[in-house]
């Protein structure tokens, strides 16, 4: 540790959230890649990690208006696994509806070890719930998927992290799963600049391209975070190089915590040192995703929108 | 003729009927019995100004294991009782010290203090039912108490404290050394509770327990009493060693502290490898399986797991009695009260 | 009224729920009642015969009620060499060494699995459609798991109650040595029932990738919840493992509907340590054990 000048960090929550208080104890510049939740910053005066990826509540937030404004639903019932992202996810979800004056018909977790998802979804359905939204992760997506299906369950819209977004999810649910709306932080078809390093620029679709030559597949959204912290990690030392012509760790990290602008993966910028969410991400933002004939279409905002986003599930 | 091979020793045992260990020179025995100890504890206790840090964590670890694994045997391992919840007493006393520290600010000194007064209440309240259902029926509960914790921790009703389902993060303010010494400290306290037991009347008791619960109780024992006691005893160990763990951990969240086929599993291997009953056993099991799986298996999580059940079977089948008094049996280890 | 309607369209949820329950349960008291060991890995049977039903439909699109054809022999198989390899050698010992052989067995055949088909979750769409009934909607796969159970359930008791085997297992199970003094050979049963208890565990498996989510560690919570369900029926007793069974996926079901999924769980557990301190052997079973 300590001949180490910078880090990346490791993948999820819990993990990141482990190593969140050893980071801060030996000062070392990090820049989170994969890291939903806001507990390592919120309150805490991080002074050496910042979050580079983007924040739970942001993930399903944008489908709680596509939910009012497209599909007139009259109420939403938030269903999530009682573990750090969901719980973040659902955060986003219940503040939105808030805000937005969306009634909130039943708001429920569930234990991580579940494994039917029947019983919640039927009760949502017997407390009229239009709106589904929520989940964890694969399992979650599909089961939640299923047991509306099952019980013959009509929704005006059904939004689910982060197994919606999982290309398998199609495969597995085949019909199923055309019309369920899920959340996306990065997709290779995104235009972003990436850096300007010396007026060469690595862009998004530079990025994905020489991914695909390396390994013969569209690289996933983690890929995209690493290469992307990678980015400004990159252009963090370079900075450091510049100003005092050695790797300096105060330089480095002035720089994570300073820089606004964009990478391959999207926008950046975290809340500033000294205050005490410093580090929390600001700037990354999220679309709102849906199965539309087998194809992953994004659906809002609809500024960046592929295509009009279809209303009712099952189709 | 002499036989020092270890593989001729069943042979040698049965060919002379005097210990191996006794056929070493009297007064080299006697150095290397007072020597050797010293010059162990003098080497981990310089161990933090010589080593790197990665050793250090490693031996904090070996620390930690040692104290759990005793700890389990302290219980289980004379009363017979198979502790399977044993997870969730290193729960308690985990979330107790993340808890005082992170949400009241404690010095952590206090707060694994703490952890260990509160785990010994708690075992010691969960005793009085629990330690009602015999055998194989307190087996099912504990395991079901696991569990149960770990539902219970990640609930609304507890988040103000615990965090919920979202975890509990917060900076120890020890530094390694200082975790360090102090698992250390727990280890030794460990080993030395069962050493004084086993070599006490009570520890005696214990064992009739574990050879026949009746023909204790018409020999007069007040074997709930006595359970009781021990199982208080071993949470209180645990809740240190759970409290520290926890400093070390820097970030609780239920779902990944309260996995028994982990915290459970790998305390009851190391026992019952070195011997259960027996009061060095556990320190060797746990000394041996730490670096053994830390310099071969731990690369391969789930080959790692795979292992240490084949061992408890292995164990169980081949050689129930444990590795010190397998070796005592073949008379290359002494029978003394010292192992 | 509408309450009521809701109270029984749940119970009805639960009750069938609760007959994968009963299966797996019975297992474990059959395998109980016969040699006194406790089978900390019957969960990792479950799962086992999960797999078996999630890769028979995967490859050549067999559904779960066939696939017990295969899953049950399979398990069967599983079950007597396990018994006749290492439990054999515990049986009559003190229970650690059955509890601590059973859990080390638990440990290998769960993270053997995590190696073997990787800890991603499985599962398969089949009969994927409400069906209504009674006026309400259940989807048709979680009518005929329930009927399915049902029928292997009562088979099971049939082959207790009337033919030689199942006679000599219920002698066994009865009276040990009553059984041996009648020329019951206890070696050869306790296989038996071992393999019975695993196909049982197996069967109920074969639904878990169609009703629940399929990964390696899904036997942990059915173990949790089949010990509930046996400490309930009494540890050894089949009608009580059957009947708990359904009981608790009953209340299961309506503890989530009227409070939540983490109080339902927990009612699981709650129920284990209720049970015991009132009865430490157990609410109809013997109080002996």
């Amino acid at each position: 540790m300590d001949r180490v000048d910078f880090l990346f960090s490791p993948y999820g929550s819990e993990l990141t959230a482990a190593v969140a208080s050893v980071i801060e104890e030996l000062g070392v510049p990090t820049a989170a890649s994969i890291v939903a939740t806001l507990a390592p910053w919120k309150g805490k005066n991080a002074k050496w990690m910042t979050q580079f990826s983007s924040t739970a509540p942001l993930y399903l937030m944008g489908s709680v208006d596509l939910a009012i404004e497209r599909a007139e639903a009259k109420n939403i019932a938030i269903l999530y696994e009682d573990t750090p992202f969901p719980i973040g996810v659902a955060d986003g979800l219940r503040a939105r509806a808030k805000e937005r004056g969306l009634k909130i018909a039943m708001d429920e977790k569930y234990d991580k070890a579940l494994t039917d998802w029947s019983p919640l979804v039927s009760k949502a359905r017997s407390l009229g719930a239009e709106f589904l939204a929520g989940g964890g992760y694969y399992p979650a997506a599909v089961g939640i998927t299923r047991a509306a299906a099952g019980i013959g369950y009509r929704l005006k819209l059904l939004a689910l992290v982060v197994g919606a977004a999982d290309p398998k999810f199609v495969k597995d649910l085949g019909i199923l799963a055309e019309g369920v709306a899920g959340s996306d932080i990065w997709l290779p078809s995104v235009k972003t600049r990436g850096f300007v390093v010396e007026g060469a620029t690595i862009a998004n679709e530079d990025f994905v391209r020489s991914y695909k030559e390396e390994f013969k597949r569209d690289p996933e959204y983690w890929s995209a975070a690493g290469y992307g912290a990678g980015q400004l990690l990159a252009q963090a030392v370079n900075d450091s190089l510049k100003r005092a012509r050695k790797v300096d760790r105060n330089l480095t990290r002035d720089f994570l915590f300073n820089f606004s602008g964009e990478t391959i993966y999207g926008d950046y910028g975290v809340v500033k040192l000294g205050q005490p969410d410093a580090g929390m991400q600001v700037r990354k933002q999220h679309f709102v995703i849906q199965w539309q004939k087998g194809k992953k279409e994004v659906v809002w905002p609809r500024e960046l929108a592929s295509a009009e986003p279809w209303i009712g599930w099952p189709r | 003729m002499r036989e020092d091979s270890p593989s001729s020793a069943d042979r040698a045992a049965e060919a002379r009927p005097e210990i191996v260990w006794e056929r070493v020179d009297r007064r080299v025995r006697r150095a290397l019995v007072w020597s050797l100890p010293l010059i162990l504890l003098f080497a981990l206790a310089i161990l933090p100004y010589m080593a790197s840090a990665y050793t250090v964590t490693l031996t904090f670890l070996v620390f930690f294991w040692v104290a759990t694994a005793q700890s389990w045997n302290l219980f289980s391992g004379y009363t017979g009782y198979v502790n399977f919840g044993y997870v969730g007493l290193i729960g308690v006393g985990a979330y107790t010290t993340a808890i005082l520290i992170g949400k009241f600010g404690a010095h952590w000194l206090l707060a694994v203090g703490a952890a260990g007064a509160v785990t010994a209440a708690f075992g010691f309240l969960i005793g009085i039912p629990f330690l009602r259902a015999h055998g194989i029926y307190f087996a099912i509960a504990m395991l079901g108490l696991a569990e149960g914790l770990r539902v219970l921790f990640s609930m609304d009703l507890m988040a103000p404290l615990t965090g919920g389902g979202a975890g509990i993060g917060f900076i120890s303010g020890m530094s390694l050394a200082a975790k360090y010494y102090a698992m250390g400290l727990v280890a030794l306290l460990s080993t030395a509770v069962v050493f004084l037991v086993a070599n006490s009347r009570f520890g005696l008791q214990l064992l009739t327990i574990r050879e026949d619960e009746l023909a204790a109780q018409v020999m007069g024992i007040n074997t709930t009493s006595k359970k009781l006691m021990a199982f208080t005893l071993c949470a209180f160990l645990t809740g240190l060693a759970g409290g520290l763990y926890a400093a070390y951990v820097n970030y609780l969240v239920p779902a990944t502290m309260f996995v028994t086929a982990y915290y459970t599993l790998i305390p009851i291997v190391m026992a019952t490898f070195g011997g259960l009953g027996t009061t060095m056993g556990p320190v060797v099991g746990a000394v041996l399986f730490t670096i053994i799986s830390e310099a071969i298996w731990a690369r391969f999580v789930f080959l790692h797991l795979v292992i240490f059940g084949a061992v408890l079977i292995i164990i169980i089948l081949f050689m129930p009695q444990g590795i010190i008094p397998w070796l005592q049996d073949r008379r290359i280890l002494p029978r003394t009260r010292w192992l | 009224m509408a309450d009521l309607l809701t109270f029984i369209e749940f119970s009805l949820r639960g009750l069938m729920v609760g007959a994968v329950y009963a299966l797996m349960a019975m297992g474990l008291s059959l395998i109980f009642g016969v040699m006194r060991v406790v089978n900390v890995a019957h969960g990792e049977f479950l799962m086992l015969g999960g797999y078996v039903s999630f890769f028979a439909w995967s490859s050549v699109q067999l559904n779960p009620i066939a696939s017990l054809f295969v899953a049950m022999p399979l398990l069967f198989f599983l079950g007597m060499t396990i018994q006749r390899l290492f439990i054999e050698r515990v049986v009559g010992k003190p229970e650690l060494s059955s509890l601590m052989l059973c859990f080390g067995l638990s440990i290998i055949l769960l993270q053997g699995a995590q190696l073997l088909f990787t800890p991603d979750p499985r599962g398969f769409t089949w009969l994927l459609y409400p069906v209504r009934l009674l006026g309400w909607n259940f989807p048709m796969y979680m009518l005929m798991i329930f009927a399915t159970s049902m029928a292997i359930a009562f088979a099971l008791f049939l082959f207790l109650k009337a033919t030689r085997w199942g006679k000599a297992i219920r002698a066994v199970s009865q009276n040990y040595e009553v059984a041996q003094a009648c020329g019951i050979d206890a070696r050869k049963v306790r296989m038996l029932s071992f393999g019975c208890g695993a196909a049982m565990a197996g069967a109920a498996g074969a639904f878990v990738p169609v009703q629940f989510s399929l990964s390696p560690g899904v036997g942990h919570e059915f173990i949790l919840k089949s010990f509930a369900v046996v400490v309930v029926g009494g540890l050894g007793s089949l009608w009580g493992a059957f009947l708990a069974g359904l009981l608790l996926g009953i209340v299961e079901s309506l503890i989530t509907f009227y409070f939540s999924s983490h109080l339902a769980q927990l009612t699981f557990y709650a129920t284990i340590i209720a049970v015991l301190l009132v009865r430490p052997g157990g609410l109809f079973g013997s109080a002996e054990a």
